[in-house]
């Protein structure tokens, strides 16, 4: 057997790891800043470009996509090339990749701001950045199926399954939820309308988490944990088993996200008995993780890489438990719409991968820069303040959480609600959201400390950008034996292996979404429900683009609690048949909003927008006074109306071709509303369009009553 | 389950049919998994602290 020498590319390694830190920078200083907006809306400085709704989306992209996101490149590329003693396939496709992804980062960072936004969560970025995400991705793709393939280790380790699931998966996901019509360069509609776009949505959302923030991380800790501690894996064979049944049982429990929601009841159930049976994989890494660390916890106590495993895996064990606990429909009825979804997503985020991420780069950088880590000391105090912010933001989300949930639903002994005003129960958490805030900021300062220690290292060491190694090569004919173990043949099978994985993953996206799509009765048509008038279009638009679906939701869930706070019907799958993207939201900061029209007259609309305080003493929404001075965009709308009869929505040539006509003539009317009450606000004025967008939801199912009656 | 199933209205068969296929593939995937080789597992579980 012939012995080869070859060269391990740590330069990439020490690149994203860079952007790691850069990145973590800016997402959680946009986080801080969204956190303090939510008590003091002023924090946004009366600049629309840094609008709570559309720094939210900012916040979200950076932490999963840019920090994460380049900690799971950081940690692939370190420990891929070393499972597979291989170099990376290409490092033409290394640099490609590297330099894509931040241009990715880049165009998030200018076009969320300006309001660009599918506004679909976790997948806001616009149709051009969706192909540029697509391509960057197959880049990184095909670098690291080409490195499997050139390796000169028989087996694939299970680290390496994790990284390969990550790849399919997330390639599927983006393409079928980014499927979207341009109208122009940074404006397109969703191809699904309403509850099909929220399914294809909350299968990608929930699988964002599953296969963006949980798969890479696994195999990363698979690699990095073993190694830290000094001792293999606990059990290889739990690995097998939890893997499979982890990249399975993942993808159908997306509609968790939608309970009490107008998607069909037997996709709702099919998503609850999944995410229980969720549990079981996911507690087969954690325990798999911890019992790495059996026998050495000696070890633990004086290493805080170690130390932030431990935590990191714990955190993992804990948001995994609770997931499937919110599933679970009583449970969903409370915690739906609240902060305890922010503290669990956050356990989530800041433990598992925030944790792991540290523990990695305290880890890595030291090795490729042939020196150890600065200060241990600063490590630790690293690790304290990342685990006491993580206490100090998740406990105040969860109080406030539960507060919300009670509060929202609590009657008095006549039966009438005894919280009627929702912002009550806005005002009653705003202390626990202060504390939230300096719990981020404790985390926050923890990270700073990384930074100072990891910049000392790297001065006191000097980088190995090629780490000289060598290993026999792999001869074709050794690989494969009769007779050998099914898994222990797959895994030097990496192209089956990924077809496998892709397999399992697509069953359970086609089981759910085939009959919601195919099958006409699961979404009952309404035959008052007509298309927005171009106004209306343009005024829901405005509402995308300024993220109000970041705090409002519009999805009346069918409890008396809610169809008495929005004194209506709750919502009905067929109101939403024109909505290219649907908006039901995820989150209450604000009421919702699905029977807000014709609650209040136009003029009470315009005073709350202008200074929403006004209207609502205390309120902490923030004030869009930009909306009053901006004209309306009316060069795109007919395009707009042609690309959404495309689509299906029944809009006439006729309506088309005298659409800016159309338009006019309502603007006018409410233009007309509003003086009569004393205000002089333009009929071109995005507010006014915004104003006839409010005043039209879920109004065609009042029509509908009214007629009946 | 009974009540999950209870409230499908008709396309139970889904349910069934998905529960169905994960319990069959994890029976499976259990079966193999207690067949694998020792050796080869010990040697897995080694791969990261090869020469690297």
């Amino acid at each position: 057997m012939q012995i080869e020498k070859f060269n391990y590319d740590n330069k990439i390694v020490r690149d994203f790891a860079i952007a790691t830190m850069i990145f973590g920078v800016v997402g959680m200083l946009v986080g801080l800043l969204a956190a303090v907006q939510l008590y003091l809306p002023e924090a946004n400085l009366g600049i629309q470009y840094t609008s709570f709704g559309r720094i939210r989306p900012l916040h979200t992209n950076a932490i999963i996509f840019a920090f994460v996101g380049n900690a799971i490149f950081m940690g692939v590329y370190y420990s891929l090339q070393r499972l597979c003693k291989a170099r990376m396939f290409s490092d033409v496709l290394s640099r490609i990749h590297f330099w894509g992804w931040q241009l990715i980062i880049l165009l998030a960072a200018i076009t969320l701001p300006l309001g660009f936004t599918s506004s679909k969560e976790y997948a806001e970025l616009e149709w051009p950045i969706d192909i540029l995400i697509a391509l960057v991705w197959v880049t990184f793709g095909i670098n690291m199926i080409g490195t499997i393939i050139k390796r000169r280790e028989k087996q694939m380790y299970v680290a390496i399954w994790f990284y390969i699931a990550t790849f399919v998966t997330v390639a599927v996901l983006h393409i079928v939820n980014s499927l979207e019509i341009p109208v122009t360069f940074t404006k397109s509609y969703s191809i699904y309308a309403g509850v099909q776009d929220a399914l294809v949505q909350w299968w990608y959302g929930h699988n964002a988490v599953a296969f963006f923030l949980t798969t890479p991380f696994l195999g990363l800790m698979y690699y990095y944990l073993p190694k830290a501690a000094g001792r293999p894996v606990y059990s290889y064979k739990l690995s097998i088993l939890h893997f499979w049944s982890l990249i399975f049982i993942y993808i159908w429990a997306g509609p968790h996200h939608l309970l009490y929601s107008s998607l069909p009841d037997w996709a709702q159930s099919l998503g609850v008995v999944f995410s229980i049976m969720l549990i079981a994989p996911s507690w087969g890494g954690m325990v798999n993780g911890l019992l790495t660390l059996r026998g050495a916890w000696d070890k633990v106590r004086d290493e805080p890489v170690l130390k932030m495993f431990a935590v990191g895996v714990t955190a993992y064990g804990m948001a995994t438990f609770e997931g499937p606990m919110l599933s679970l429909k009583n449970v969903n009825a409370i915690a739906h719409f609240t902060d305890w979804i922010v503290a669990h997503v956050h356990v989530g985020a800041l433990g598992w991968n925030g944790l792991l991420t540290f523990a990695i780069i305290y880890w890595t950088i030291p090795r490729i820069y042939n020196t150890t880590m600065y200060s241990k000391k600063l490590m630790n105090v690293h690790f304290w303040l990342a685990t006491l912010g993580i206490v100090f933001y998740a406990i105040p989300m969860y109080w406030s959480g539960f507060t919300q949930g009670l509060m929202w639903k609590e009657f008095t002994a006549e039966g009438t609600l005894q919280y009627p005003e929702f912002l009550k129960t806005t005002l009653q958490i705003l202390p626990l959201h202060v504390l939230r805030s300096l719990g981020g900021t404790l985390y926050f300062a923890g990270f700073l400390v990384l930074i100072y220690n990891v910049i000392k290292t790297v001065k006191q060491g000097s980088l190995v950008a090629n780490e000289a190694a060598e290993a026999p090569s792999l001869e074709k004919s050794t690989l494969f034996k009769k007779g050998e173990f099914w898994h222990a043949v797959l895994e030097k099978k990496p192209i089956t292996f990924t077809v496998l994985a892709v397999l399992m993953i697509v069953i359970g996206g086609a089981v759910e979404m085939i009959p919601t799509f195919t099958i006409k009765s699961n979404i009952p048509t309404i035959a008052s429900v007509k298309p927005y008038t171009p106004l209306e279009l343009e005024g829901r638009d405005i509402y995308i683009r300024e993220g109000c679906n970041a705090c409002h939701s519009q999805w009346v869930r069918p409890f008396r609690s809610e169809t008495e706070r929005y004194m209506g019907e709750y919502s009905k799958g067929g109101e939403y048949v024109y909505d290219h993207p649907f908006l039901w939201g995820s989150k209450r900061t604000g009421p919702d909003l699905h029977r807000l029209g014709g609650k209040y007259p136009d003029s009470w609309h315009y005073h709350h927008m202008v200074d929403p305080a006004t209207m609502s003493p205390g309120s902490i929404m923030p004030k869009y006074p930009w909306l009053a001075e901006q004209q309306i965009n009316v060069d795109d709308l007919s395009k707009k109306m042609s690309a959404l009869k495309s689509l299906g929505v029944p809009y006439t040539t006729t309506e088309i071709n005298e659409a800016n006509a159309t338009m006019k003539q309502q603007a006018e009317s409410i233009a007309n509303n509003l003086k009569k009450e004393g205000i002089d606000l333009s009929s071109d004025k995005e507010l006014i369009a915004m104003i006839a967008y409010l005043q039209r939801l879920g109004t065609d199912i009042k029509k509908q009553n009214t007629a009946n009656k | 389950m009974k009540q999950f199933l209870a409230n499908a209205e008709g396309v139970e068969g889904y349910l069934i049919f998905s529960m169905m296929v994960f319990f069959l593939f994890f029976i499976g995937l259990l079966w193999w998994v207690f067949r694998a080789n020792q050796s080869y597992i010990n040697k897995m579980k080694k791969l990261p602290f090869d020469n690297n």
